[in-house]
């Protein structure tokens, strides 16, 4: 049976990332299972210098998600070359490292530094962390500059560029086709939906920041909306992200056109989500007489 | 031992023996047990008191001579009724903020009176945070040192998320970093829940 699936030129071994921010450099989870078995790791998000990022409390659970406001915390570029991919490297799957920056010649400093190391598989292009100040969704939220940011990592980086799309704009369709048309090989949707919550007692915001990412499943059928949205406007290999929990999750990504697809949230409430998600999609295929992952994406289409 | 707080926590204790449960651990550091030569201060604030029960009976376990162990709560309703398994005699303090059980006052109280009766002592601390941090001036202010043990939400329990971390003073070393915040962040799931006394920038 074959689970492999292309990412442009980056073959996966099976369609299951860990989605960024919630599997940090993979250290914590080898300990756990072999992360040979994943089809790839996507960092943590990097900036240029470590980051702190906001102060507690930066998380709060609400119903069938939660919210965080992390403020991208990250070793920064330097740590995590020294440190963190000859971590990775020692696994056979794919690496993709995230980037983020809160100004185009920061996604270009982090994009050439990591051009010169083997062992880097894929970028992830994050212009929509929600999070923070500057960068993040100020280049996302708009097709033009969202489009600039790709363009100038695109022309620093041989391998596969994916562009991680907010949900938090009018049209992600545009958005979409701004990365495309700038060179993208590859989009990643959804980041997380812009949420708050407030401690009525208290009279304050629950998170430090006051405003935070959702995620989980309470915005799986969004996420899963803006696939089958963007699946049927471009031609280009898309990662599906939003709230998947388990194979069947995974599965109505993959069958509304998505050729991989990230768990996130997932991984907080079992380190083991990924592994078995990867155990249910072949436990599918078989089920279904499937011989290859590749013949049931993108097989459900609106009419 | 565990204190209904959530819709988790009242599942995990509608469970009858025999009932199976996925658990994921253990995670993080723990308490150095005391040197024998010293006497170990235990200070347990409502919810704290389980863990510094458990390292009371483990110390003992292992040799320990002496234990001063200040269980305090709010109110009786919220004292571990399990405090009495082990002998400790005098060296038992119960209080409450409210005096329904033991004496009235708080375990930084009773803490303040008790150190100085003490010349080489190791001090654990468990409990609120608003506790550890009084817990932590006191200490300051007698150039002692202690641990203290944090609770925090936790996403993932196992350092992946980020989402439990605390405040803590940066290393003078520390280079420059993207956000110039004057505080570094450590996890309480995987690099505590066990901090040093100082450590800890409290909210």
């Amino acid at each position: 049976m074959n689970l492999a699936v292309d990412i442009g030129r980056l073959r996966l071994k099976n369609p299951v990332l860990t989605a960024s921010g919630c599997f940090s450099y993979g250290e914590e989870a080898s300990e756990v299972f072999d992360l040979s078995l994943l089809g790839g790791v996507v960092t943590k998000s990097l900036t240029y210098l470590p980051r702190e990022g906001h102060p507690p409390p930066k998380v709060v659970e609400t119903d069938a998600g939660m919210l965080n406001a992390i403020g991208l915390s990250n070793v920064g570029i330097d740590d995590f070359l020294s440190d963190k991919l000859p971590f990775l490297r020692k696994y056979d799957t794919a690496c993709i490292v995230s980037i983020a920056g809160s100004t185009i010649d920061e996604y270009i400093r982090l994009t050439e530094r990591l051009a010169e190391q083997e062992g880097v598989s894929a970028i992830e292009v994050n212009i929509s962390c929600p999070n923070v100040n500057e960068g993040g969704l100020e280049f996302g939220a708009y097709s033009e500059p969202a489009g600039n940011v790709i363009r100038e990592v695109k022309k620093r980086f041989q391998k596969p560029i994916i562009a991680k799309l907010s949900p938090n704009v009018t049209d992600i369709v545009e958005i979409a086709r701004s990365v495309i048309d700038n060179g993208a090989d590859a989009i990643s949707l959804i980041n997380t939906l812009v949420g708050a919550a407030i401690d009525v007692e208290k009279r304050k915001f629950k998170l430090s920041n006051g405003f935070g990412g959702l995620s989980g499943p309470a915005i799986r059928p969004v996420a899963l909306a803006m696939v089958c949205k963007v699946a049927a406007a471009v031609d280009i290999p898309i990662i599906g992200i939003g709230g998947i929990m388990n194979s069947d999750d995974a599965l109505q990504f993959l069958l509304a056109g998505a050729c991989a697809v990230e768990v996130g949230t997932a991984c907080f409430i079992d380190p083991l989500a990924p592994v078995k998600i990867i155990d249910g999609i072949r436990e599918y295929l078989e089920r279904h007489g499937e011989n290859d992952i590749n013949d049931i994406i993108g097989t459900v289409r609106r009419e | 031992m565990f204190k209904v707080y959530g819709c988790g926590t009242a599942q995990l204790a509608g469970k009858r023996p025999g009932d199976k449960i996925h658990l994921f651990g253990p995670l993080g550091n723990g308490f150095p047990l005391p040197e024998k030569d010293k006497v170990a201060i235990m200070a347990a604030g409502g919810i704290g008191l389980p863990p510094l029960y458990f390292l009371a009976k483990k110390s003992l376990l292992s040799g320990m001579m002496e234990i001063v162990f200040i269980a305090g709560a709010r109110t009786k309703a919220e004292m571990l009724e399990e405090r009495d398994l082990f002998d400790l005699g005098s060296n038992l303090i119960v209080c409450t903020d409210d005096g329904s059980e033991g004496e009235r006052g708080t375990v930084v109280d009773i803490l303040r009176r008790v150190l100085p009766e003490h010349e080489r002592c190791a001090i654990y601390a468990c409990g609120p945070n608003a506790m550890l941090k009084e817990v932590d001036r006191v200490l300051s202010e007698r150039r002692l040192s202690g641990f203290f043990s944090l609770e925090a939400l936790m996403p993932c329990g196992y350092g992946i998320c980020s989402g439990c971390a605390v405040k803590v003073h940066p290393a003078p070393d520390r280079g420059p970093t993207d956000d110039d915040r004057d505080y570094h962040l450590k996890r309480v799931c995987i690099d505590g829940p066990v901090f040093n006394s100082g450590e800890v920038i409290w909210p």
